[in-house]
């Protein structure tokens, strides 16, 4: 789609019709909705009959998803596009910085209840942290959640759960410049993001009983290539033979990973 | 050392990369100077309603929220601090003009709250209950009228609607007039969409200008919309 020449007609009011309802009945909708509407009839007559029989088996109450994937609200990362999957593959649970706050923080219920439900409800058997270059969030930890705090207070609490992150690696970066610091974040925060699934108790439970792995990925927005974390040897490889580097980590730990 | 399941992921992964990302590297090198995503979308966690699918965005346009059922706890709830954080980092940040609050048909969350299956003393159970589920003195788990699983999950969307208006940044934005509240509901079984109709529990389905009905006058700008391809 044209994005300039969409634009100038979203500017105006849109007039769309209603089926169903009385024939000459038609409402002006929000620009936005509109817009969003248009991708979506775009969806409904073109990718949906296409792909009949997965949907069918989808909608017969089929949710069987491959993985978990906990992963940025990041507009440019998107985990089913990422992994080519189709709808019915991936459970996902999208938050500020792909986080996942310890255990008992008072506010891990968001994700506290999706990780239940994955491994009690849906007997998910993969779960991903999926972390990524040029993270705005994680640009935001790195600038100081205190600074943060007196009009975004949310937002300073969230990644205040992160700072172990920057606590982390600050020493050992001195000297490099921000966008090179914010990029090794990415890497520095998903084994520690792992680490803190530990915490939650239906997590070590289907661990010990070998119904669960834990996944590492931190995807690269310059190549669209995916980097996955080895904890034996501390670093991340790259999930394909593309030649990338592999991204050693600066100091081992995460012993308790390696069981998986 | 990567399992079956993985491997299928990362093999999607190098489909992305040769035939999404190659093909059209310069459109993503754009993207990494930063997004300027459209709107924000809350929705469900579930497997099947991928966001981006229904809407057909590409990456850069969608900032994406995805919890279990949809839910918009409570602003004073702690647990409200993940989707707090969103909405800071969304409107104050990126300066997004819309949010979408977008439920879904056969939704398991949605399932457990009215037939309170879920584990008692689960984190599901009290996460659950975040999702408030009373407004305008009409209460979801506590209703006498008949009502359809379908017309449930619309007064579900408009109730968690309404308690985003209990959120600082959201209020704010509202009375500044620079921002935009919305809510839809998809149906996995036939892949339609229903949005809330402004100031009111209303939901409709509505035909875009392409799929125009012989049966139904398509009026003004539709044409517009449609030359917009
Ligand atoms: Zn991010
Ligand atoms: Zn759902």
């Amino acid at each position: 789609m044209d994005r300039a020449g969409l634009d100038e007609v979203l500017k105006r009011p849109t007039v769309w019709v209603c089926p169903g309802l009385l024939p000459a009945f038609s409402v002006s909708i929000h620009p936005m909705v509109a817009q969003l509407l248009l991708g979506h009839s775009r969806f409904k007559s073109e990718y949906f009959p296409a792909e009949e029989e997965l949907f069918a088996r989808l909608a017969g109450g089929v949710h069987e998803p491959l993985a978990m994937v906990i992963s940025c609200c990041d507009a440019r990362v998107v985990p089913d596009v990422i992994v080519n999957s189709q709808p019915g593959d991936l459970f996902g649970l999208r938050n500020i910085a792909a986080l996942v706050p310890k255990f008992g923080a008072g506010h891990h219920r968001a994700v506290g209840a999706a990780i239940e439900y994955a491994i009690h409800g849906l007997k998910i058997e993969h779960m991903v942290v999926c972390g990524h270059t040029h993270c705005g969030g994680l640009r935001a930890l790195a600038q100081g959640p205190v600074k943060l705090a007196a009009h975004m207070p949310s937002l300073a609490e969230w990644l205040g759960d992160a700072e172990q992150v920057l606590a982390h690696i600050r020493p050992m970066l001195a000297g490099v410049d921000d966008e090179e610091l914010i990029d090794h974040l990415a890497y520095e925060s998903v084994p520690l993001q792992l680490e803190n699934l530990l915490s939650y108790p239906a997590v070590t439970w289907a661990l010990s009983r070998g119904r669960l792995q834990l996944h590492g990925w931190v995807y690269d927005l310059s190549s669209g290539g995916l980097h996955g974390y080895v904890p034996e040897d501390n670093a991340f490889v790259p999930l394909d033979s593309a030649g990338r580097r592999s991204i050693v980590m600066p100091e081992p730990r995460l012993r308790e990973l390696k069981r998986e | 050392m990567i399992k079956r399941e993985t491997r299928k992921l990362v093999e999607g992964n190098l489909r992305f990369q040769s035939a999404v990302f190659e093909p059209q590297r310069e459109s993503f090198e754009e993207l990494l100077s930063g997004q300027a995503p459209r709107a924000l979308y809350v929705g469900c966690s579930d497997s099947r309603v991928v966001a981006e699918m229904i809407l057909d965005v590409v990456p850069g346009e969608l900032f994406v929220v995805r919890n279990i059922g949809a839910i918009v706890p409570h602003a004073e709830d702690p647990s409200a601090t993940s989707l707090g954080a969103a909405l800071d980092y969304a409107i104050n940040v990126l300066g997004v003009p819309d949010i979408v609050v977008c439920g879904h048909d056969l939704c398991g969350a949605l399932g457990a709250i009215v037939e309170g299956t879920a584990p008692r003393g689960s984190h599901l159970e009290r996460w659950l209950r975040k999702g408030s589920t009373e407004v305008e003195g009409f209460d979801l788990l506590d209703h006498t009228e008949e009502m359809t699983r379908e017309q449930l999950v619309e007064r579900f969307i408009a109730t968690q609607l309404k308690t985003l208006t209990e959120y600082e940044t959201v209020r704010l934005g509202l009375e500044a007039g620079r921002l935009g509240l919305h809510g839809a509901v998809y149906d996995p079984r036939s892949g339609r969409l229903r949005v809330a109709m402004p100031g009111s529990h209303t939901f409709i389905e509505l035909k875009s200008p392409e799929q125009r009905s012989t049966l139904l006058p398509v009026v003004a700008r539709t044409d517009a919309v449609s030359g917009a391809e």
